[in-house]
């Protein structure tokens, strides 16, 4: 990954860790918070339910307790009447009670009001008609057995035209007179309303739970049994269990929250990133642009080109480093200049070492055919002719390979700047191919979808020349032997490649390492001058090519020739 | 000056003797004036005229006013009404009956035989045909002497006919038609002028030309109520003169004007009928069930200090030859109950689910009958029956009625019959059924078995009634001839009206 990638990444990262680190944070703390907070609001809940319904019941049994005195007209009338009429109430008196009852019952905020005479029939019911006049042997009992503390029963009452069964807390009392006696038994109904003064926050949830399992009055929301559940007996008046109310705190609000922390975090992790892309971007890329300038002119610098200067604008360490390589540029281009110099100086040493021995080479010769003849004639040797045409011959062919070492060598030294143009090398090969039909038999792999080239047509058919030469010195005339020239784009580059095998011996690695040396040959005996393929290294040099020399499949020597594409620029 | 102290004195007494005699008794201002108009009260919203399909106190009270039968029981002694003697039973399977001449109906128009003859056919196809026994054929005829008569033609002797045709089922409409509120043509003492339901009131005024003399009364207007402390509210203010619910609205009132009351024999039967709204009310057994399941003795103070006498029956406990137990029916027989409930629960899983839910309707302008049905309801519910009490005006308690599309209702069954096996025929006839048994006992059986209806209670009538009232004379009959019947004045305690 690219620096100003790699960059922006760890901005964004920077950003992200504390994000999330804050959400992980924040989730913990409220969990934790609120589990607390449920349980405390759990307990206070749980000590208001019992203060509440103590409260009711006590409040009950009061009420109740002050309807049953003599003064009372609506119990102590009725005993009284009870007393007059012997026992069984006329029809006004009976009137008289049901219509204190309506009344009494609306004026005492009661929901549930029985009055039974001695017999326990029922005198008076103004919450539930069909009662009166009925036996109410069970409800007496009741009275009796709950010595005057209040309980809970489960009471039939008219609801909206119908029959329904609701909780109730009762109290009775019974006041009594010689032979006769009135009960009464009033009541306040367990239901939603009471449970709404316990109900003190949204997440406590409350409800009441028969002993049969059945619900009487739900939670406002869904029942989940799980967490701490506080329960609350409501017994009848035998102990029993009637029904109980159960309270728990529900943590519902906590996946709520946790999941808007969630989305909170998620939104600003979102835009955290977005926001740090972008300033990684632009931080990165300003950075990154004095580095890139720097990587452009190290690759120019790579490429040769030392004049190449980066552009600093920062006044930073890469502003510093990039002063430090234009400097170094410059120190290099100097020291290129001069080792260029040097190297030419050292080439031209070499060359002229070179030059100066190919040229003594045939210069002893010259000489000592010249001072043969100047002995033989001072002498008048008598085969001095056959002398004299022996040693001249000798200085002809050594002048004349004076002449060739000289033609070379400008040749050599002359060599132009290559005039590039567009090149098929395929055509170039077969055209050369061509000249050596039916001399040398010559194998052609061409690509034919090989890019054109830029190149000098005339050096490079030099250099192919040069190339089938030496492959040609190579395998000799023996039977089988061969010459394969091979064309192709090279994969992931710009470049053609132009092999040229042999199956000749090859060659050593010695002698691979000084094969382009100018005047290094193998080829004395031959004639050779060793610049052939100089020339072709130079060829290849002067088009930003390279040139190699390696073992060839066929068993010989490749020599593999890598030149640019035309570019589209 | 002795002279001018006596002058004084006597002017003085004169005054004083002029001013006592105009204002006269105070009480006597208020006192309903010989010929003017009574305001009375009917039991609940009448529905009907027809003489032939009437079963409601109020409605048979109109029919009673409005329309004249052949005979009439009075006292112990049935005495000649429309007809001018007691039948001719020479030959007893072809009795023949006189009918008085000169009688005119409300329009102007005479009586003829051909009146009794069409009313009474009428009855015969109804499904009160009962009440015409053996009666094979009837027919008018003119006598030699010029007397229109009609011809009874009986399967069996029936010295017991001319008490038939004193029931009010028998009454007479002109041409046996069907009367309706606005033609109620009759020859009874009163005709109808107006129903109006906003008001709550049925007025009558008295026809002119009755045969039997025209009554004290110019009219008489009888309301209804929705609750029952209004209409006692009335009474008690003064604005009617009779109550059947008491005669205060509440306890430690007053009347106005000085009050007595009368009392008829429990007769008005309350029961319970049974519809279509699901396949549970068509059976017999869960009709049994209802009626184990109620306790009656807690109906027993209901009302307004009438007599109550529960019952199983719809034959009135009294007039039963044996003497049945009066505890019949006081508590609910819960054996009885889940003996019948395991029996249907195979078929109406509903029932041991406690899931069953029924449908009870009443009729708002009888205001006991809504806490009737609450005690049915509070008795069922006992069983993990659930009830819901719908309260309907009078005609859109009738009209359900005639669609079947309810599972119970309470309904009230004045049966003017003096025989109990009308009574028991009368029962099947309110649930739809033509029942062919004739001796007593089947019937009792077939009743016991099927339960066309489940009887509550019969119920007494008793009216207050203002004590320096006039035109009105109530007479209750209390005698019984054979000790078997009873006359309609028992139950209908309107009286008579007196005649000029």
């Amino acid at each position: 990954m690219q620096l100003r990638g790699r960059f922006t990444l760890w901005f964004v990262l920077a950003a992200l860790v504390p994000i999330a680190a804050a959400a992980l944070v924040s989730r913990a703390i409220l969990t934790s918070t609120l589990r607390d907070d449920a349980e405390k609001a759990r307990k206070t809940s749980e000590e208001e339910m019992r203060r509440t319904l103590h409260e009711m019941s006590e409040d009950l049994s009061q009420t109740v307790s002050g309807l049953a005195v003599r003064e009372d007209p609506y119990v102590g009338g009725v005993l009284l009447d009870l007393e007059t009429y012997t026992g069984d109430l006329p029809e006004l008196s009976s009137k008289r009670v049901q219509e204190t009852g309506r009344g009494l019952i609306r004026q005492l905020s009661l929901d549930m009001l029985y009055l039974l005479d001695h017999r326990f029939r029922v005198l008076d019911s103004p919450h539930y008609a069909p009662a009166i006049g009925e036996d109410g042997a069970k409800i007496g009992k009741r009275i009796k057995t709950s010595a005057e503390t209040a309980f809970y029963h489960m009471e039939e009452v008219f609801v909206d035209n119908h029959i329904s069964r609701v909780l109730m807390l009762e109290s009775g009392r019974q006041l009594s007179e010689g032979d006769y006696s009135v009960a009464v038994v009033g009541g306040r109904r367990i239901d939603a309303s009471v449970l709404e003064r316990i109900r003190s926050a949204d997440n406590l949830h409350v409800r009441i739970v028969l002993a049969s399992g059945e619900v009487l009055v739900p939670s406002r929301k869904e029942w989940q049994d799980e967490g701490e559940i506080s329960s609350y007996a409501l017994s009848g008046v035998d102990g029993k269990l009637v029904a109980k109310v159960e309270l728990r705190v529900s943590n519902d609000a906590l996946p709520v929250l946790l999941e808007q922390i969630s989305l909170y975090s998620l939104v600003l992790a979102l835009a955290a990133i977005v926001v740090t892309l972008l300033l990684g971007f632009i931080v990165s890329r300003r950075i990154t642009r004095d580095l890139d300038a720097l990587v452009e002119a190290t690759q120019a610098a790579a490429r040769g080109d030392l004049d190449h200067q980066v552009e600093i604008r920062s006044n930073d360490e890469i502003g510093a480093v990039g002063e430090a390589f234009n400097t170094m540029m410059e120190d290099l281009e100097e020291s290129k200049e001069r080792l260029g110099m040097a190297e030419r100086v050292a080439a031209w040493q070499e060359i002229a070492r070179r030059l100066a021995h190919e040229i003594k080479n045939p210069l002893t010769p010259i000489q000592m055919s010249m001072e043969t003849l100047r002995k033989t004639y001072a002498k008048k040797h008598p085969s001095f002719d056959e002398i004299f045409e022996e040693s001249t011959a000798t200085v002809l062919e050594e002048a004349a390979r004076l002449k060739r070492i000289v033609a070379e060598f400008s040749e050599f030294a002359r060599m132009p700047k290559p005039s590039k143009s567009e090149l098929s090398l395929n055509e170039l090969v077969r055209s050369q191919v061509a000249l050596y039909q039916g001399s040398v038999d010559i194998e052609k792999h061409l690509d034919e979808e090989l890019p054109t080239i830029e190149a000098d047509k005339d050096t490079v058919s030099q250099l192919l020349l040069n190339l089938i030469e030496n492959a040609r010195d190579a395998i000799g005339e023996s039977e089988g032997a061969r010459i394969v020239i091979t064309t192709a784009r090279l994969p992931k580059s710009d470049s053609v490649i132009l092999y040229v095998d042999d199956n000749g011996p090859g060659i050593s690695a010695d002698i691979k390492e000084k094969l382009f040396t100018p005047y290094f040959t193998t080829k004395h005996a031959h004639g050779g001058t060793g610049l052939g393929l100089a020339i072709a290294h130079r060829i290849v040099s002067d088009h930003r090519g390279k040139i190699m020399v390696g073992d060839s499949p066929l068993g010989g020597a490749r020599f593999s020739v890598e030149l640019p594409i035309l570019s589209e620029d | 000056m002795v002279t001018k102290l006596t002058l004084a004195i006597a002017t003085l007494a004169m005054m004083w003797a002029a001013m006592w005699t105009a204002s006269g008794d105070a009480s006597a201002e208020g006192r309903p004036k010989y010929g003017s108009s009574i305001t009375g009260t009917l039991l609940e919203e009448p529905l009907s005229l027809d003489p032939v399909s009437v079963r409601t106190h109020s409605d048979l009270v109109l029919v009673s006013m409005v329309f004249d039968t052949l005979y009439r029981i009075k006292g112990d002694v049935v005495v000649p009404h429309l007809a001018s003697a007691l039948p001719d039973e020479s030959d007893p399977l072809h009795v023949r009956i006189s009918l008085r001449p000169g009688v005119l109906f409300s329009n102007g128009r005479k009586l003829k035989a051909d009146d009794v003859v069409r009313s009474l056919e009428r009855l015969r196809r109804s499904n009160r045909y009962f009440y015409m026994g053996a009666v094979v054929s009837i027919e008018s005829v003119v006598a030699d002497t010029g007397v229109e008569e009609i011809v009874f033609t009986l399967r069996r002797a029936d010295p017991r006919l001319s008490i038939r045709l004193s029931d009010v089922h028998t009454s007479v409409s002109a041409q046996g038609r069907v009367p309706t509120w606005r033609r109620a043509i009759g020859t009874g003492p009163f005709h109808v002028v107006e129903r109006s339901s906003a008001r709550r009131e049925v007025r009558l005024k008295a026809s002119e030309k009755h045969f039997a003399g025209r009554t004290y009364l110019d009219e008489l207007k009888l309301r209804w109520h929705d609750d029952k402390s209004s209409e006692a509210r009335q009474y008690e203010s003064g604005s009617a003169q009779l109550s059947s619910r008491g005669s205060i609205a509440f306890a430690g009132h007053q009347p106005k004007y000085r009050t007595k009351n009368i009392q008829s024999r429990a007769r008005i039967l309350t029961y319970l009928g049974f519809g279509k709204a699901q396949p549970l009310d068509q059976e017999a057994e869960f009709r049994a069930i209802v009626s184990a399941a109620i306790g009656r003795a807690g109906m027993m103070k209901m009302g307004s200090g009438e007599e109550i006498v529960p019952s199983t029956s719809p034959v009135p406990t009294e007039t039963q030859r044996r003497r049945v137990s009066r505890k019949a029916g006081l508590t609910p027989d819960l054996q009885r109950v889940t003996t019948l409930m395991k029996s249907l629960i195979p078929r109406y899983p509903a029932l041991k689910l406690g899931s069953l839910s029924l449908e009870l309707i009443v009729n708002s302008s009888r205001p006991d009958d809504a806490a009737i049905g609450a005690k049915v309801a509070a008795a069922l519910f006992a069983f993990g029956i659930r009830t819901r009490i719908v309260s309907l005006s009078a005609s859109a308690f009738a009209r359900r009625l005639r669609t079947g599309a309810y599972d119970i209702y309470v309904g009230q069954l004045v049966d003017s019959s003096v025989f109990a096996s009308d009574t028991l025929r009368a029962a099947f006839a309110v649930s739809g059924q033509r029942v062919v048994a004739n001796s007593l006992a089947s019937l009792k059986t077939r009743f016991e078995r099927d339960y066309p209806i489940v009887p509550l209670f019969h119920r007494s009538l008793r009216v207050h009634y203002r004590g320096d009232l006039q035109g009105v004379r109530f007479a209750p009959h209390f005698g019984a001839v054979g000790g078997t019947w009873l006359g309609f004045d028992d139950i209908h305690l309107i009286g008579e009206p007196e005649k000029n």
